[in-house]
């Protein structure tokens, strides 16, 4: 019987041996400020992160803003000109109508005013700002100085990532005499309406106003923001040409304060790895420096597959103060990228 | 951890060793080594013999398990003809496929006992402990009169060993195998496997006992260990069976226990030195006491009772290099407990009314609970079954057995009745005709009625409004059994099949507005084609050589919505396989030889064309040889060692044409068959005592 005994044990003691320790990996000090953007606003999930996160590379700062918290935002330069809130997947139509008392529930039957991710149709982009942000191509024209020529426009304020439906609004922007823009609002079938005055803040790419608080702060100062994470309309193509598509951890550049962008792609991470830390000023001539909005867009990290953070690429970013950084990102946590979702972490350098 | 399993297993072992229990179970298994032909059970009023078996039953026999040094059932299946494994790397789960349907078309028993799954995939196949199988049968088309759901494309039935013989029996196993060209000894790298059991039978009871550690450590992998290519999967297996039984009257209880850990560690992101780990652990119980009575010289009864347990869960962790610490992630399915039972009751009465006519009704209960992430609430089916077959013989040359299934279901409109028609007749001493019709079933699973998954870019749920998926199945054979010599048996089997499913469960579109997709009742398919096998057992030899040629059709419910690029309506796909067996007695040693072909085999998949437009293609899976080349030899009373070679041919991954994403027609990654050629060694204890 002993012997059985001892046969048995030995021959379960082959099994019992540890392995897989993983070992404390001392880490080389940081040529460079990393930031985690707080993307995550309350309990929603990564892939809906509540918050768009505006970052400045020079100040190592991130100001947040809630995608909810505006509906409309009118541009400070010398145009008349207002757009939409892509970051809720708000759409609009213009009506034929200058009269917002005529306007009513009638106006609203067959119009949809947002997309889906999974039916998206092309026929619903032009309910959308124009992803490239050409001013000249928002859906809200430009403000007619003459005021019977600005028709009513209607909006659905977007339900994109997560946030809940909200009524619709009948509205019309006129010029302010005295500068800036005088904004009329109402729920649909309001027959009188609410009245705002909203100035151009050259400081500012645009002024916001949300329909519940009236003047909000979304943006930080055009000079103090080189680029945003949100969640984003976007366009993609599903097969029958290019539809209205929401997107997470979309990234933009502030093109309208001059900021532009090169993307240096890699066969790997490694050699991507390698020639980050080698870029230095002298490179910078050799980078094609683009003013794409969405230069980064979502190509700095795959979803689908789910591969998370793209480390075989970097970005080269020029401010609007004519600084050069190199920005790449570390993890977003898809795949195994060990990051979280809602939470990216980026690396950046002053190029000097 | 470990170590307290293998106390547990060792107190189990030590436990029972010395225990003064016992019996011997008079009846079906002792015919066994002297039946050349095997007996079988499958789908029979009683044991029979495979000749006489109305059912045309592949039987893989306990000797040829053993020589082919497999570790789990599917390396001793892949072998066989029809049969097709394929990984699952991401998840480190394998799925089977037979007459090139998916695993949940596939019924799998453990001695009559359905196996559940959570899911598609028939991970329950290599959830059974090796070591204590008997034999496996093997029936193609659908058995859904006996058996009901999943038994579409056919039933795999693991037999368990049974103790024959009064006295002790102790065995023992350690076998070190290589997966690929990585080994390390007992750890780290490669396969390790180690078993022990134990039987003890006295009078009218028997007890044993078993447990088995598989321990297979991936393939590939940095230096870190991390970002394996095949998943690590570590199986502590442990099962228990005491028995009484006399003259007219037998009883077993046996539990059968199952922990797997699949560890998915992956590679580190060197910019931010951490790295996630995911743990996949099951713990699977199934408990089953079964019975037989005999009233009379022509009356039994047999009765099942068995209570399933599995719990799976999904732990997700992320390493930080830089201060040694983990933590839990909280992305959505990162966490997760996934539980099933399953209950089922069943009673079988037989009754010979004369020499011509048996009858055989029984009845069906089985209960299914499910929870976890995913699956609105704790949803419960019950499905209550009559079934009535019967055995006609007008005369000792035909056997016709018509069988019906009557169902109600707690939670769908299941088929009200499940027709099948099974026939043998004796064209002469050697040359026997098989006829058989049978119309098969597939309750929808729960997670297909009650699923639920709704998220910033899903809306899915599941459809409580679905149909049962059904096959009828048309098979005949011909078989030509019979002695060349004296001591030795031939037989060569030509067989034709055409089934057609119908009512298959998809995803589609529900609802445009919303978005919803659900699953419907909508996809059709049809396989056909025939197989010549042959097989040759002598005293020294054993052989078989056997070919298949199968077409497979599908139809999409949304073909409109597609571009057909290729109109073919069958596909097909051949395959050969062949094994032999030679025992030199000189030196007590048998060597075996085991090769199988697949060829080159078609399917319709969807993809894009380059103006990005979803199309409808013809994808093909390579080709590939299979081929495991053993050697048995007895040391003493006591011992025996066994090696070999696997894998002969160095399969990998077996490339296809299927787009692994985007556009038609670049090779993707194809299939993963195999990690390579591996070579094992193994020692085997035996000791028994009347």
């Amino acid at each position: 019987m002993k012997r059985f005994i001892a046969i048995t044990l030995v021959t379960f003691a082959l099994g019992s041996c540890k392995k897989d320790i993983d070992p404390i990996i001392i880490v080389p000090p940081s040529a460079g400020s990393s930031i985690s953007l707080n993307g995550i606003a309350g309990t929603e999930s990564g892939s809906a992160a509540g918050n768009s996160v505006y970052l400045d590379l020079s100040a190592d700062r991130q100001t947040t803003s809630l995608r909810s918290s505006w509906d409309l935002g009118f541009y400070s330069g010398s145009d008349f000109r207002v757009i939409l809130n892509n970051t809720s997947s708000a759409g609009a139509k213009v009506l034929a109508k200058n009269d917002l008392a005529t306007v009513g529930v009638a106006d609203t039957i067959g119009l949809i005013l947002a997309t889906s991710q999974t039916n998206p149709l092309p026929e619903q982009l032009v309910w959308f700002d124009e992803v490239t942000g050409d001013l000249a191509k928002t859906v809200i024209p430009a403000v007619a100085a003459v005021d019977a020529d600005n028709k009513v426009i209607i909006v659905n304020r977007g339900t994109g990532g997560g946030i809940a439906p909200r009524p619709w609004i009948k509205l019309r922007v006129l010029r302010n005499p005295s500068g800036g823009y005088i904004l009329q609002y109402a729920g649909i079938q309001e027959t009188s309406f609410r009245t705002l005055q909203v100035p151009k803040d050259a400081a500012y790419n645009f002024k916001f106003v949300s329909f519940d608080n009236g003047i909000v702060d979304v943006q930080p100062e055009k000079e103090r923001w080189d680029l945003v994470w949100t969640y984003s309309v976007f366009e993609t193509n599903f097969g029958a040409g290019q539809v209205p598509y929401n997107f997470s951890d979309l990234v933009a550049i502030n093109q309208l304060a001059g900021v532009t962008v090169a993307s240096k792609t890699y066969s790997s991470a490694a050699i991507a790895a390698a020639a980050y830390s080698a870029f230095n000023r002298d490179s910078v001539a050799t980078a094609t420096l683009v003013n794409n909005r969405w230069a980064i867009g979502s190509g700095w990290r795959s979803t689908q597959p789910a591969t998370g953070a793209r480390l075989d690429r970097f970005y080269i970013i020029k401010d609007p103060n004519g600084n050069y950084y190199k920005f790449r990102c570390l993890a977003m946590g898809v795949g195994a990228d060990g990051g979280v979702r809602g939470r990216p972490d980026f690396q950046y350098q002053l190029i000097r | 951890m470990r170590k307290i399993y293998n106390s547990v297993l060792i107190l189990l072992i030590t436990g029972t060793a010395s225990a003064q229990l016992y019996t011997p179970t008079p009846g079906e298994d002792t015919t066994r080594t002297k039946d050349l032909e095997g007996i079988v059970i499958t789908g029979q009023y009683k044991p029979q013999s495979l000749k006489n078996s109305v059912y045309q039953v592949r039987s893989i026999s306990q000797q040829h398990i053993l020589l082919s040094g497999a570790t789990n059932v599917q390396q001793v299946l892949s072998n066989e003809l029809g049969f097709r494994f394929s990984a699952d790397n991401t998840l480190g789960a394998t799925d089977v496929q037979l007459m090139r349907m998916s695993g949940r078309n596939v019924k799998i028993l453990l001695d009559g006992v359905p196996l559940p799954d959570r899911g598609d995939t028939r991970e329950s196949l290599n959830q059974v402990d090796i070591n204590t199988i008997e034999r496996i049968e093997i029936v193609e088309g659908p058995m859904s009169v006996s058996y009901g759901s999943d038994a579409l494309a056919g039933v795999i039935n693991l037999i368990t060993k049974k103790n024959s013989s009064a006295g002790l029996s102790v065995s023992a196993k350690a076998r070190e195998e290589t997966a690929g060209n990585e080994y390390y000894p007992f750890s780290y790298k490669g396969v390790h496997t180690q078993n022990a059991s134990i039987s003890y039978k006295k009078s009218n009871w028997d007890i044993s006992t078993g447990g088995t550690h598989n321990d297979f450590n991936g393939i590939g992998g940095d230096a870190y260990g991390r970002g394996k290519t095949w998943r690590p999967k570590e199986q502590w297996l442990g099962n228990i069976r005491t028995g009484y039984s006399r003259n007219s009257f037998s009883i077993y209880y046996r539990l059968d226990g199952l922990h797997e850990a699949i560890t998915k560690r992956d590679s580190i992101n060197y910019l931010n030195y951490k790295a996630i780990d995911k743990q996949y652990s099951t713990n699977r119980f199934t408990h089953q006491v079964q019975s037989q009575v005999r009233f009379s010289s022509k009356t039994d009864l047999a009765t099942i009772l068995s209570y399933t347990n599995y719990e799976r869960q999904t732990k997700t962790t992320r390493h930080n290099f830089e201060t040694g610490t983990d933590e839990l992630t909280t992305g959505a399915g990162e966490q997760d407990i996934s539980k099933l039972n399953s209950f089922v009751f069943r009673n079988t009465l037989h009754y010979e009314l004369s020499k011509k006519l048996s009858l055989q009704p029984g009845i069906d209960i089985n209960r299914e609970q499910a929870k976890g992430q995913r699956i609105t609430g704790d949803p419960v089916i019950n499905d209550y079954a009559l079934f009535v077959s019967a055995e006609i013989k007008p005369t000792s040359k035909i056997n016709i057995r018509p069988g019906l299934r009557f169902i109600k279901n707690s939670v769908y409109n299941a088929p009200p009745v499940i027709p099948s028609l099974n026939t043998r007749f004796v064209l002469n001493d050697h040359l026997d005709l098989r006829l058989a019709y049978a119309y098969g079933f597939r309750s929808p699973a729960l997670r297909e009625l009650y699923f639920e998954f709704i998220d910033a870019n899903h809306n899915i749920v599941g459809n409580p409004n679905l149909k049962a998926e059904t096959s009828n199945s048309f098979n005949g054979s011909l078989t030509w059994a019979g002695a060349y010599k004296k001591g030795s048996h031939f037989n060569i089997s030509l067989n034709g099949f055409y089934t057609d499913f119908n009512n298959q469960i998809a995803f589609a579109l529900a609802d445009p507005v919303s978005n919803q997709y659900t699953y419907f009742n909508v996809n059709k398919a049809r396989i056909t084609g025939g197989t010549i096998e042959a097989k040759l057992s002598g005293k020294a030899l054993q052989a078989n050589a056997g070919f298949s040629y199968t077409g497979y059709d599908r139809e999409l419910y949304d073909d409109k919505d597609f571009i057909r690029v290729d109109t073919k309506k069958f596909l097909w796909a051949p395959e050969f396989n062949t094994s032999a067996s030679y025992t030199l007695s000189k030196i007590k040693t048998t060597f075996s030889l085991y090769y199988k072909f697949t060829g080159k085999t078609p399917q319709y998949v969807t993809g894009k064309n380059t103006s990005n437009q979803p199309v409808l293609y013809i994808a093909e899976t390579n080709a590939y040889h299979q081929a495991d080349l053993t050697a048995y030899t007895t040391i003493n009373k006591y011992l025996s060692v066994s090696g070999g070679v696997k894998n002969l041919f160095d399969v990998t991954n077996v490339a296809s044409t299927a787009a692994s994403s985007g556009s038609i027609h670049d090779s993707g990654n194809g299939t993963a068959i195999g990690y390579g050629r591996s070579y094992f060694l193994g020692l085997n204890f035996q000791f028994n005592k009347k």
